[in-house]
């Protein structure tokens, strides 16, 4: 487990223009929007940490690196496991640093920044629990494309309820009313275990494809 | 035994795999094939890359369907066309073998890569063929493997970086360890190795050992009236021109005793090879 970290933080620090970019835009971000931006710089900055993964995952099949990877005394499930674990630690490490940031500039609102970028990284890690799979399954170049009907096909199917049942945007925003309503720590327990359920099962779900694999 | 393969068949839509093989201590197995001909596919088949449709594979003496981590410690590999990420660099990939084998010399492997003059901060896609294939190899010889599977280690090297891989080859060799290594150049395998497979179509056709192989085998070249009296039971293989007609045989002596009059020459691996997988 950890050569394959290690592996993957040598490929990751290769993007270093990309991550001084992330930092450069969500300094610029914080500093026009003020406090009004900062759930969308906290899910800004960790989403495309979390998604450094999706580099790594082309770098290993590009000129077919993979193939030797599964040469070594890495079995499948702990490759999976590994990317799980490397791009919530990415995402993780990029939440910290912009919440703690967001933190030091505006200490009068402490308590509502943490929950809030705490349900964010919740949600964050829902997201990827659909993203890995699909990688794993299709690899990073039709990954990309799989990813993108599927956000396409929600869409398309939230509007499509929208249209043949009148009360379905109704229901939605008074379900979304319920959550905001509750309690910041039921709001963050919930949260953290629906991420936990959706990891167990989007990994389980990635084992299995990678162990049906052929190379 | 360090490895046995029973009847193990993978079936593709234009190929299909049948391998029955076996690599004992202290000896150096040569696989060799034209291109195409299954040595690739059959050592996926060993470490588990492709999933077969059928037979056994024993590996250290366990028969085991999925290959573990551990029995993985115990091998090493060198794969023809892969090896790590190109944007990597040598003191990165040391790191990282020393943190997946528990035996990696991490010294002796940077020592070595000193010696064959390759690049430690340099990224692998900087690197030369010659320099590619000797870092597999290093990295393959590094952590005590006991048994090591080469495919095509040599290949796409210039005559003086082969046989510097061939020593290393050979210095590694020792009574519990076991090579099997893959090639389409017959000449790096007929001075390294104890035993031949010869593969066509996915198929062994003969397996031999390499001393009797060179000793007793023979080329015979006939006329069509000479080859009408041949007792051709000691004939493996024939290939037919427009006035002869050349045979393999592995029982040369036979020939040279009752045939005086035909050409009986000693063959080369080479010729085995051509007469045999053509």
């Amino acid at each position: 487990m950890k050569g394959l970290l290690l592996k993957d933080f040598y490929l990751t620090m290769q993007k270093k223009k990309f991550l001084l970019i992330i930092v450069c835009v969500a300094g610029f971000l914080l500093a026009t929007q003020g406090k009004a931006g900062i759930a969308f710089v906290i899910s800004y900055v960790s989403v495309l940490s979390m998604e450094l993964v999706l580099s790594t995952f082309t770098a290993d099949e590009f000129d077919r690196s993979i193939v030797y990877l599964m040469t070594l005394p890495v079995d499948r499930s702990l490759y999976v496991t590994e990317k799980y674990l490397f791009s919530f630690l990415c995402g993780l490490i990029g939440w910290f640093f912009t919440t703690v940031t967001c933190m030091a500039i505006w200490p009068a609102s402490i308590m509502s920044t943490t929950v809030q970028s705490a349900v964010v990284f919740a949600i964050l890690v829902v997201f990827q629990c659909i993203v890995l799979p699909i990688q794993i399954k299709f690899g990073s170049e039709k990954g990309r494309i799989a990813l993108l009907i599927m956000i396409i096909c929600g869409v398309a199917m939230i509007s499509l309820f929208d249209r043949i049942f009148d009360s379905f945007m109704p229901a939605v925003h008074s379900a979304i009313d319920i959550l905001a309503g509750l309690h910041p720590a039921a709001l963050l327990s919930g949260g953290i275990c629906l991420a936990l359920i959706c990891v167990l099962i989007s990994w389980s779900i990635s084992r299995k494809i990678m162990n049906r694999k052929s190379y | 035994m360090l490895l046995r393969l029973e009847h193990v068949q993978k079936t593709y839509d234009t190929f299909s795999l049948d391998v029955s093989m076996q690599i004992e201590e202290g000896k150096i197995s040569g696989l060799i094939g034209a291109n195409g001909a299954g040595k690739s596919t059959t050592i996926k088949a060993i470490l588990g890359l492709i999933q077969t449709d059928s037979g056994t594979i024993e590996r250290f003496g366990k028969q085991e369907k999925i290959i573990s981590a551990p029995e993985k410690q115990k091998i090493g590999t060198v794969m023809s066309e892969n090896t790590f990420s190109m944007m990597l660099n040598v003191t990165q990939i040391a790191n990282i073998l020393y943190n997946v084998y528990p035996s990696f010399d991490k010294d002796n492997f940077i020592i070595k890569c000193k010696a064959y003059k390759l690049p430690l901060t340099q990224e692998l896609k900087e690197f030369s063929t010659g320099m590619k294939a000797k870092l597999k190899l290093l990295s393959a010889l590094c952590h005590d493997a006991s048994l090591l599977l080469l495919d095509e280690p040599t290949v796409g090297l210039d005559a003086i970086t082969r046989n510097e891989l061939l020593n290393e080859i050979r210095a590694y060799m020792q009574d519990d360890k076991g090579i099997l290594i893959s090639s389409h150049i017959s000449s790096d395998l007929e001075g390294l190795c104890d035993d031949l497979y010869f593969m066509k179509d996915g198929k062994i056709v003969l397996h031999e050992d390499t001393d009797l192989l060179l000793s007793s085998y023979g080329i015979l070249k006939v006329s069509k009236e000479q080859y009408r009296e041949l007792d051709r039971k000691y004939i493996l293989a024939e290939q037919k021109d427009v006035f002869s007609t050349t045979l393999l045989t592995n029982e040369r002596q036979f020939y040279l005793d009752n045939y005086r009059d035909i050409v009986v020459e000693k063959s080369s691996i080479d010729d085995v090879m051509l007469l045999l997988l053509k």
